[in-house]
């Protein structure tokens, strides 16, 4: 009944995110240890054992990839869960209940929106100090202001309807009103929202790890792998090249995947006389 | 003037092709108000909007003919459809609020097509203005100084259609066709725009397709009816005999 | 003198910032009867009826209303169209009716017969369905909390004529059957006269007419129902 027709934009978008987490679950089979170093393969090309070469320490810079966009994506997806929770939160509330409730809530937002989140997630880390955990918490309260905006903004449109005026009457309970009742109707936002978060985590997390204030070593994320790699760009470039050819695929799959129109055919209005 | 004949029109926005307007024929004659009637779905809608030129989309195809005056309107050039649409055509939509732009004055509306051809025409500001207010006064908006200044949202929604009419008539079209105009209006009001209208087609002899949903507005404007359905035409003849006799099972249900 | 489901007394509500809204307005709806309330646009009668089903408060005046039963004007609107139309009646009943919940598949079944739906309906989307179904679905959602009487507000203005006609009937039959009393607001002169035996007519927030169906279309007392009437076109 519900068919969620997706269109080609969609699709390899869907392809190429699919292509990028098989990349780094066959990660798990690649037998070189990330933080093994040896001395004879320090910056050697790629070669068959090494697909992507080594770096100047002699590690595998395949697995490394691999490990270090398996630690950016768990990043980003768990910031984007934290950021997703409590936008979606805020929004629902203030779109809903408007008023007070909304005034308060929108001037932290504003506030919050004010600062870049690249700067928040810099005083989060110099705060708290450096680490993944760290960086995760900051990319994800980074997230929450963009979010409740959008989520506000949908909620307040869909209160208007007539379905929970409705719902209001047979007094169902608020809480699910909002989460039952509205948030299956705004899933298109929240899904595209959820995209176009996830690839600024991505950037970000990459960023941060870029300024030594992610990731720490010998851990890898894509951002310390660049970073890394931009030392050796003249003697070594594939050091940068495939770790940076990855991140762009990643990211252009998830852009693709939150491009185009709906997710769910069934609910768009029929165009009819 | 206008004759459509065998007017077939089909959808491709789904797997399969699907009919929306198959073999309608009608003719209006110089004068003439001819009412289209029909529920929602009954490809009223797009019959007019197929005659005004509007259909070009690119997922539907058309065939059949559609001629005014001599004009081949599905087969012709958009250049030459662009000179009929204002000059021979004028096209009045069900929705005043939606169908005027928010941000102009009611009076820059109603120039709108006058404004466009002003080289071909030769007319200065103060002739455009004066030829507007003339048309608006003529459609019974008697304040048309006031309104020509006015936004639409200062404006009531009878005031806004008969604008919208004004609009549709500045370039004095030969045919003027109305998309259910007083569908979103109150029935006092769509009573005085019928009898505008009324008044229009006696005094100046603009023939006026009307389309609706509701026979009793039909029956009071109109000289001839085609009812349809589903994309087809049920019956077709002058209002008396429809209302008199009507032959359809269809049409009788329709009379309220 | 038969029993009233809902008295309304003076009742006055004005908008915010505005002089619109509805002034001192005494009405009441006898159980089994079928009460119109006519108007045009901006007259009020919406905001009345928000007033009545408790949507928004009065500044004055007083409600007595027995259990009240809503259906929307738009069809469209008032289902949700995220979820199967099975759910949606489930879920009135649970917060509707909730003492009935263990017997909702019966309750559902029945009241899908009372507004003559196939039961193949609770499987689809409410997009999925015609106009004349989801208004069916929106009657059977409010039938389903046990109302002593209906308001409906515009409930066939959004549908094509001969659909209109079958709804009225559903609305007519289901009065018959289960003395329902229904406060029918519309615009539509028509679809007034087809369906109530008592009419109330509202001009810019206030009654300024009321009477037996039969009279006052033959017989009005006001200069704007004269209007109203000769602009409807009526045969």
């Amino acid at each position: 009944m519900k068919k969620i027709k997706l269109n080609n934009q969609k699709k390899v978008g869907l392809i190429i995110v699919f292509i990028m987490i098989a990349f780094v679950l066959l990660g798990f089979l690649n037998r070189n240890p990330f933080d093994l170093m040896n001395k004879d393969l320090i910056l050697k090309g790629p070669s068959f054992s090494h697909l992507f070469g080594c770096d100047e320490f002699g590690r595998d810079i395949l697995k490394r990839t691999q490990t270090g966009m398996g630690i950016s994506v768990a990043i980003s997806v768990f910031s984007v869960l934290i950021g997703t929770f409590f936008g979606t939160l805020i929004g629902a509330l203030c779109g809903y209940f408007g008023g007070i409730v909304d005034e308060i809530l929108s001037s932290i937002i504003d506030v919050l929106f004010a600062v870049p989140s690249l700067l928040l997630a810099l005083v989060f880390v110099s705060l708290f100090g450096s680490g993944y955990l760290q960086v995760t918490l900051a990319l994800g309260i980074a997230i929450i202001p963009s979010f409740a905006k959008m989520m506000r903004s949908e909620f307040k449109k869909q209160r208007e309807l007539e379905y929970v005026k409705m719902a209001k009457l047979l007094k169902i309970p608020t809480a699910r009103i909002l989460f039952v009742h509205i948030l299956p109707n705004v899933t298109e936002t929240f899904l595209n929202c959820m995209f176009i978060a996830f690839n600024n985590c991505i950037l970000a997390e990459a960023g941060l790890s870029f300024l030594g204030i992610g990731v720490q070593p010998p851990l890898a994320s894509i951002g310390t792998l660049l970073s890394d790699g931009g030392g050796y760009i003249r003697r070594a470039p594939y050091m940068v090249f495939f770790p940076a050819l990855t991140l762009i695929l990643l990211l252009f799959g998830i852009g693709l995947l939150s491009s185009g129109e709906s997710f769910h055919h069934a609910y768009s209005k029929r165009f009819k006389d | 003037m206008l004759t459509v004949k065998d007017l077939k029109i089909e959808f491709f926005d789904h797997d399969l092709p699907e009919v929306a307007v198959k073999d309608v024929d009608f003719t209006i004659k110089d004068g003439e108000i001819l009412g289209i009637v029909g529920e929602s779905g009954s490809g009223k809608s797009m019959t007019a909007m197929a005659i005004a030129g509007l259909l070009n989309r690119k997922d539907l195809t058309k065939s059949g003919v559609i001629d005014l005056d001599g004009v081949d309107i599905l087969n012709s050039p958009r250049s030459r459809i662009r000179e009929i649409q204002g000059n021979e055509i004028g096209f009045v939509f069900q929705d005043p609020l939606n169908s005027m732009n928010p941000v102009l004055k009611v009076g820059a509306q109603v120039e709108e097509a006058m404004r466009i051809r002003k080289k071909e025409l030769g007319l200065s500001k103060e002739d455009m203005k004066k030829r507007a207010l003339e048309v608006m006064k003529s459609v019974g908006l008697d304040d048309a100084e006031r309104i020509y200044e006015s936004y639409p949202h200062q404006i009531s929604g009878g005031q806004r259609q008969r604008a919208m009419i004004a609009a549709a008539l500045v370039l004095k079209p030969k045919l003027l066709i109305c998309d259910e105009p007083t569908t979103a209006l109150d029935v006092t009001v769509q009573k005085r725009i019928i009898d505008v209208l009324k008044e229009l087609n006696k005094k100046t002899g603009t023939s006026i397709l009307f389309i609706s949903h509701d026979l009793s507005v039909i029956k009071a404007l109109c000289d001839r009816v085609v009812v349809m359905k589903d994309g087809l035409v049920v019956e077709e003849g002058s209002v008396k005999e429809i209302f008199e006799n009507p032959s359809k099972e269809y049409t009788k249900q329709l009379i309220f | 003198m038969s029993e009233k489901v809902c008295e309304v007394k003076n009742l006055t509500y004005i908008y915010p910032k505005s002089d619109k809204g509805v002034k001192d307005i005494s009405l009441y709806v006898n159980k089994g009867s079928i009460v119109g309330l006519l108007g045009e646009s901006g007259c009020g009668k919406s905001t009345l009826a928000k007033c009545i089903s408790g949507q928004i408060n009065p500044q004055s005046g007083e409600i007595i209303c027995k259990k009240i039963g809503y259906i929307f004007q738009d069809n469209y609107a008032s289902l949700n169209p995220a979820k199967r139309v099975g759910w949606l009646l489930k879920e009135t009943i649970k917060y509707g009716n909730p003492e009935k919940f263990s017997e909702y598949e019966t309750r559902i079944k029945n009241i899908l017969e009372d507004v003559e739906l196939d039961e193949s309906v609770l499987e689809h989307y409410p997009s999925e369905l015609s106009g004349g179904q989801r208004q069916r679905i929106g009657i059977a959602m409010a039938l389903l909390s046990n109302p002593d009487i209906l308001i409906a507000d515009e409930p066939v203005s959004a549908l094509d004529v001969t659909v209109q006609k079958q709804v009225i009937k559903l609305i007519k039959k289901l009065n018959e059957r289960k003395n329902l009393a229904i406060l029918f607001i519309s615009h539509d002169i028509k679809v007034v006269r087809e369906i109530c035996n008592y009419i109330y007519i509202l001009k810019d927030g206030e009654l300024i007419e009321e009477g037996d169906s039969e009279k006052l279309f033959t017989n009005p007392s006001s200069e704007y129902t004269k209007n109203l009437l000769d602009s409807s076109y009526l045969e």
